[in-house]
């Protein structure tokens, strides 16, 4: 029987596994990080420069492996995106000041750290539940910074999976890209300038061209009149893939 | 020791590979570029997929390497 078998085991043991998607999860948030971060950075040889990815938001892998980390990317950022709410409660309460300044102290001192702390620490406790699925700070903080206050507000669908043309060189392996939303999404086709009926007297292939238009032009407005057209599309486009 | 008592005919080896046959990938055409493209996968030529360009084509090489 396949009771509660689920999930791809990927060739690898359960740890193998774990270490794979964690790494995997990691290195798409980390496709996020400013370019900066890879200023003075070498390859094993020591002299080829790292260089930045050409798109960020995106990893290349296999369609297994890219399926199989994306429930792992949604969760975590739903985390990220619930913690959101509790650090903008807890701003109220913070101080600008420098640490171990004298105004700092005061602060530190005052009733508003104790509010500060206890408005915080949902946000805490989130950092460190995702940090336990993903074991990496600079792609937690790339998270919570970065990546989660852009999905605000979205009911999930925060990545999407595409097929690749050509499959990987040494296995045959089937490629896909995994990204975030939000960029290189489908734009609605721009709306035709709506024919005039004013002169009847038009000739009939004109007509029939115009009728022909109408209902392209009707869907682009509904998708920009809905503000919920991206998360349908992300929708759409699921069910086309999977 | 088991042994094969009649010849093994060429219509019996034929006859099991009756359901071997492959099927060949479903081919459509780019609706950007017009070559000829699996479905469902971004277009290798202009990276052209579902109504938008997602990835240009000096990156598809990129990433293919
Ligand atoms: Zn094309």
């Amino acid at each position: 029987m396949r009771h509660k078998r689920k999930g791809r085991r990927l060739g690898r043991s359960s740890s193998h596994r774990v270490a794979l998607m964690r790494n995997l999860a990691s290195a798409l948030f980390l496709t996020e990080r400013d370019d900066l971060a890879y200023e003075g950075l070498f390859q094993a040889d020591g002299k080829t420069k790292v260089n930045p990815p050409t798109h960020k938001g995106r990893i290349v892998t296999t369609i297994q492996k890219a399926k199989e980390v994306k429930p792992l990317v949604e969760k975590c950022i739903t985390i990220a995106c619930k913690a959101i709410p509790h650090e903008r409660e807890a701003e109220k309460f913070a101080t600008t000041a420098e640490r171990n300044t004298s105004d700092w102290k005061t602060w530190r001192e005052s009733e508003n750290h104790a509010k500060w702390v206890a408005a915080m620490a949902p946000a805490v406790n989130a950092r460190r539940r995702v940090f336990s699925m993903l074991r990496d700070k600079e792609a937690v903080a790339i998270l919570f910074g970065d990546v989660a206050p852009r999905f605000e507000g979205r009911p999930g669908g925060y990545t999407r999976v595409m097929r690749l043309a050509k499959p990987r060189l040494g296995d045959n392996g089937t490629r896909a890209i995994l990204e975030f939303v939000g960029k290189h999404d489908r734009v609605a086709a721009a709306s035709a300038p709506k024919p005039s009926f004013a002169s009847d007297d038009a000739p009939a292939a004109e007509e029939t061209s115009a009728t022909e238009e109408k209902p392209v032009s009707e869907e682009a407005e509904a998708a920009t009149a809905t503000a919920e057209a991206p998360a349908e599309e992300a929708a759409a486009e699921e069910s086309t893939e999977s | 020791m088991a042994v094969p008592k009649r010849k093994h005919s060429n219509a019996r080896s034929g006859s099991r590979r009756a359901h071997n046959a492959l099927t060949s990938k479903q081919l459509t055409s780019c609706p950007k570029c017009s070559t000829t493209v699996p479905t469902h996968v971004v277009c290798p030529g202009c990276g052209y997929y579902m109504g938008r360009v997602v990835m240009a084509e000096q990156q598809e090489e990129a990433a293919a390497e």
